[in-house]
């Protein structure tokens, strides 16, 4: 192309979309008071009533005045840049241009965004910015066109030709002879057994992942909300449920995987070193991986369905007779091979992985080397492991950790430390004792096996904590939970105002109904998830604010006998009560979450959308909690999520009721100017009473349908969160709590299962994997003299340490964890004296079933090595 | 095209295996073989193979015997140096390629037999024929030829835990032969086998040597069995230290062997 033509094109495309900013500066985009402006009009209006009123903060117009010589700036080299273009200049304007738009992005949330209404500053800074950015790109990209192109073309001839001759070079004409295929089927079947392990691991995840989402299907409909994205409903009970299952099966897999793949590499040496090609040998192992697949698609298919019948009958007892479960339908099937297919591409990927990091593949045909032993220093890391281990279980045993899973895997890591570094210390202590050539022969594999050893035992104890403390605790949990009935004393509880005061008299007067109304304000909390989130996504929580003389007399109403005691609660608000409404088989968790913090940060109204925690607004201040407790005040609605009770002293409650009438709705900061007190625009009451109403069974269907009436004349709560509802009816929560019971202990006792038959498949596949080896030593070791009693002792040392250590550590983690969660959840002596004769019959089949396999494990092991008469 | 690796050879005259200067070195677990750790196996390593030459290698335990006749055989590649096989140098080329040469032109026989237990003999002689893609009915007939040529007829259709060592080393020979290779390579081949199977063995390259022309590489540590070769480099710490031709009859020839060892 020829190059004045082409600087021509790009000054004309320079040209116009430079024309762009100044359009888009003098657009009237900005909304103030009901009209629109652009932005020169917006800054002398605003300078005008900064002069006259006190409409506007001294920061907010100097940060104006800022915008406003930017984009001044930016404007003149605009005008620079278009007259270097029709001067045929190059000063680099454009690249000025970029950075002023970059830093009007940075400066106009700060200083327009605080003064325009309808977010016109982000449609003026992202339009600058892209217009900028677009026009730097482009130019840029149609200077370097005519190098890149010719580069292009010239890497296409060289790859065509290199495509060429490699097909010349690589020619391999003709098919395989029917004897190839024979060949490839009889090794097949040679290599058999270690391809039913993966076979039936992979069958297994699919007819997991089937049951799984025919388990969710049939519950859905049961529900009152399911999403998953804030973690509520069916769906995240049984998802919760699912992922260690997926984790596990996925790890099975990829260790089925390499150990079927270091076989299968062994055998295939011979066909590599006698020539056979690479991609030959992929396909043969595409093939045998898409077969177990396909297969386990249909065994999935066909066994989930099974055990979705068999969950189906355990699901209607749970729940009543009277139940209807939803059909599974073509969806279950869909996600099952949807779950199957992410195992099996993590699977493949991590497999992959790992052959190549740790060069299985070649070790697949050496010679057994010794494993690497840690270095030098292991006290360290050993005292490092317990450390890990001690301080997940003090802050597992916080209400504010939520019971982290992540607590549990930084104690797991503590755990391998502990077994790899402190394995170590110990070892070489005996080596340089006495004792080290009488226990040569015991310990031999330790020493020549130990990242192996570490690794099984790292993961047994996993399996073991897992089973016999957290899963098996949700399940007792669920046992000793409160009735749901009990747990609800009111039919209905309203979040309502004084506008509705005509609506309850009249319910009053219409039905057998008696309403119990008690003075509220609504707190809202700075954070309801429980991890980081961005500024701007950060979820705020509502909760229900009350005074101390009405939490006595919600507690006089539940226990006529309760004597009210000093809840030491300040006049400044500062000290809160809190009551968690939850029943006990909810995880402790604490009504605010920022940043982990241990007091929460409380804000008197509704939520409010402009508030970000890290602004100088003190609109959520931190609280000292004088006191907690985890139980049922009015209903546990939302299980300790929302609706919890805050309560306040009187005297600090009396003004916290007043305090809506000066409260900003966007930020919560205190509105100086009493003009702008606008109730509906910048102020809103919000609810301001609880009621609760109990009546007669035979009004309830009639009620429902006047609580919808209820509803529709408080829409604007639902706008914070879909979750808070203006009413809540205790036969809607007594079902879904039902449901979420039911599904609680299915799901967590399915993982129970799951994890024992992983720990005995383990187990399994380490006794098959190692059996030539120990069969190799057998031999040696009969040759050198040694007596089959004595060689039985070893083997049975070391098949017995798979055992015991994981299994004593997994007990003491499970006593010091368990003693953890009573002291979050706050579970009184009777509790515990329940949870503990609930509880010990998952301890003592977890630890029988492992106890019998691996004895007649064992057994099998030692005859499979020994011979059976040696 | 395929035309091009099969009359590779035959356009390069006499000299079969060049290797220059070859270098080859096993790095310890996860560090690179050019490490400074690595441990040097073949240290600077020249010498070539001539058409029809019957070589042995000879040497103590670990001085690199195996891992130079891997590199001949190109299953390992060398650190630095060059290997040429019929005049190529095989770092021009292609893992595939590689492949295609050990399938087509070379033949491998080792100590431990290395046959798939889950093949029988015959499907076991004809495998490098099967992996050439070679028409059905042609490697029925070459195998059986095979096995009559080292007396296996009996027992095609026996699979190898059922034959004895010499039986088995028989079959390796014969699927070593097979594809009609231009280099047998031969790891210890007598190693596992009592005397009187190492002499059919051994008597058995020297008729593949002799009357049907081919080139042997064998490895071994045995003196008796070096003597039917035409030629034995005798291997000390990774460098070649000796490179003796056979003048006389194999007892002489036996005779200047063990004065050699004697350097080892």
């Amino acid at each position: 192309m020829n190059k004045n033509n082409f600087n021509k094109k790009r000054a004309i495309i320079s040209f116009i979309i430079y024309l762009f900013p100044f359009i888009i500066i003098y657009s009237p985009l900005f909304l103030i008071n009901g009209r629109k402006y652009n932005f020169t009009q917006l800054f002398f209006y605003v300078y005008e009533l900064y002069n006259k009123t006190d409409k506007y903060t001294f920061t907010q117009f100097t940060l104006l005045q800022i915008e406003f010589v930017l984009i001044l700036l930016f404007q003149l080299i605009c005008i620079g840049y278009l007259v270097t273009i029709l001067l045929r200049k190059n000063l680099y304007l454009n690249v000025a241009a970029l950075v002023l738009a970059l830093a009007h992005l940075f400066i106009s949330f700060d200083a327009l965004g605080t003064i325009v209404e309808n977010g016109g500053q982000m449609i003026l800074s992202m339009v600058l910015l892209i217009i900028c950015g677009l026009e730097f790109l482009i130019t840029k990209m149609m200077d370097a066109w005519p190098e890149a192109s010719a580069m292009a073309k010239e890497r296409s001839e060289r790859d065509k030709k290199a495509k060429k001759e490699k097909e010349q070079r690589l020619y391999f004409p003709g098919n395989y002879p029917r004897q190839f295929y024979q060949m490839m089927w009889k090794n097949f079947r040679h290599d058999w057994k270690d391809y039913a392990l993966f076979l039936t691991s992979s069958a297994m995840a699919a007819m997991l992942a089937f049951a799984g989402a025919g388990c969710y299907q049939m519950l859905a409909g049961l529900h009152r909300q399911e999403n998953f994205l804030i973690g509520q409903g069916l769906g995240m009970i049984l998802l919760k449920g699912m992922i260690p299952i997926a984790v596990c099966c996925c790890f099975l897999m990829v260790f089925l995987l390499i150990f079927y793949l270091r076989k299968w590499m062994a055998g295939c040496s011979i066909f590599m070193t006698l020539g056979i090609r690479r991609k030959t040998l992929y396909i043969i192992l595409a093939v045998e991986i898409l077969f177990c697949y396909l297969f386990s698609i249909v065994f999935g298919s066909i066994s989930g369905n099974i055990l979705t019948r068999f969950l189906k009958i355990e699901l209607i007892r749970e729940l009543g007779t009277e139940t209807t479960l939803a059909p599974v339908t073509v969806r279950s099937y869909l996600i099952m091979a949807g779950v199957l297919t992410v195992l099996y591409v993590v699977s493949l990927m991590a497999t992959r992985d790992i052959m190549r990091e740790f060069n299985l593949i070649r070790a697949a045909a050496r010679r057994i080397q010794k494993e690497k032993e840690p270095g030098k220093h292991v006290k360290l890391p050993a005292v490092f492991g317990v450390f890990l281990i001690l301080l997940s279980m003090i802050l597992y045993a916080q209400l504010t950790r939520h019971e982290s899973f992540l607590l549990l895997l930084l104690c797991f890591a503590g755990v391998f430390l502990m077994i790899r570094f402190g394995g170590t210390w110990y070892l070489r202590k005996e080596k340089s004792g006495n004792r080290y050539l009488a226990k040569l022969m015991r310990h031999n594999h330790l020493y020549h096996r130990s990242k192996t050893i570490s690794w099984y035992l790292t993961v047994l104890t996993i399996l073991n904590t897992c089973g016999i403390f957290y899963f098996s605790f949700q399940i007792v949990s669920v046992d000793i939970a409160e009735e749901p009935e009990s747990l609800f004393p009111y039919e209905y509880v309203c979040i309502a105002d004084e506008e509705d005061t005509e609506f309850f008299d009249r319910l009053e007067r219409e039905y057998e109904v008696e309403t119990i109304r008690f003075p509220m304000v609504r707190v809202s909390n700075a954070d309801r998830t429980e991890k980081p989130e961005p500024r701007q996504r950060r979820a705020q929580g509502q909760q229900i604010g009350i005074s101390e003389t009405t939490y006595h007399q919600l507690k006089k109403l539940l226990d006529p006998e309760y004597q009210a005691s000093d809840l030491q609660l300040d006049p400044e608000g500062e000290r809160i009560y809190i009551v968690h409404q939850q029943d006990r088989s909810i995880k402790a968790q604490p009504i605010d979450w920022l940043y982990g913090s241990k007091e929460p940060f409380l804000h008197i109204g509704l939520p409010c959308p402009s508030y970000i925690p890290e602004s100088p607004s003190r609109a959520f201040t931190e609280r000292e909690i004088a006191g907690e407790e985890i139980g049922s005040l009015i209903g546990c609605f939302r299980q300790g999520n929302l609706e919890n009770i805050v309560v306040f002293s009187d005297e600090y409650f009396e003004e916290a009721k007043d305090m809506w009438k000066y409260t900003n709705i966007y930020t919560g900061d205190f509105i100086e100017n009493e003009e702008e007190r606008i109730e509906g625009v910048t102020i809103r009451q919000g609810p301001s009473q609880l009621v609760l109403i109990c009546s007669a069974q035979k009004d309830l269907e009639k009620l429902d349908k006047e609580m919808q009436t209820f509803t529709e004349m408080h829409s604007y709560e639902k706008q914070f969160d879909s979750e808070v509802s203006s009413y809540y009816s205790k036969e809607t929560a007594v079902t879904d709590m039902k449901t979420e019971q039911a599904l609680t202990r299915i799901v967590n006792l399915f993982v129970f299962l799951v994890l024992l038959a992983a720990g005995m498949f383990l187990l399994y596949v380490k006794a098959i994997s190692e059996m030539e080896e120990k069969k190799e030593r057998a031999v040696f070791l009969k040759c050198m003299g040694m007596r089959r009693k004595e060689r039985i002792q070893v083997l049975r040392g070391e098949w017995y340490l798979l055992f015991w250590l994981p299994m004593l550590i997994a007990l003491v983690l499970n006593v010091c964890f368990t003693a953890a969660t009573f002291h979050a959840r706050m579970y009184s002596g009777g509790v515990i004296r329940e949870y503990l004769r609930n509880g010990w019959w998952t301890l003592a089949v977890w630890v029988a079933a492992q106890g019998v396999y691996i004895w007649i494990l064992g057994q099998w092991y030692v005859r499979k090595v020994e011979g059976k008469n040696g | 095209m395929g035309d091009y690796r099969k009359n590779m050879c035959e356009t390069e005259g006499e000299e079969l295996v060049r290797v220059e200067q070859l270098v080859k070195n096993y790095g310890k677990a996860g560090e690179s073989e050019k490490a400074e750790s690595a441990v040097k196996v073949l240290k600077a390593v020249d010498f070539c193979v001539n058409r029809q030459e019957f070589v042995g290698i000879m040497g103590k335990s670990g001085c690199g015997k195996t891992t130079l006749l891997k590199v001949i055989g190109l299953i390992d590649k060398p650190t630095s140096g060059k290997v040429y096989f019929c005049g190529k140098s095989i770092a021009d080329l292609w893992s595939d390629e590689l492949s295609d040469i050990r399938r087509q032109k070379m033949g491998f026989v080792f100590q431990d037999f290395y046959l798939l237990d889950s093949l029988s003999v015959r499907e076991n002689i004809m495998l490098p024929m099967v992996l050439d893609k070679c028409e059905s009915r042609r490697c029925t007939e070459m195998g059986e030829e095979y096995a009559r040529k080292f007396g296996l007829t009996h027992l095609l259709e026996k699979y190898p835990h059922e034959l004895s060592g010499g039986e088995k080393q028989r079959t390796a020979i014969s699927r070593a032969l097979i594809n009609n290779p231009d280099l047998i390579l031969a790891d210890e081949p007598t190693g596992n086998l009592d005397s009187k199977s190492g002499q059919t063995v051994i008597e058995a390259l020297e008729h593949i040597n002799q009357e049907m022309g081919k080139t042997i590489v064998m490895v071994t540590h045995d003196p008796q069995m070096a003597s039917h070769c035409s030629r034995i480099l005798f291997l000390k710490d990774g460098q070649i230290l000796e490179d003796l031709r056979k003048t006389g009859t194999t007892e002489m020839f036996y005779k200047q062997i063990l004065e050699h060892m004697k350097m080892l």
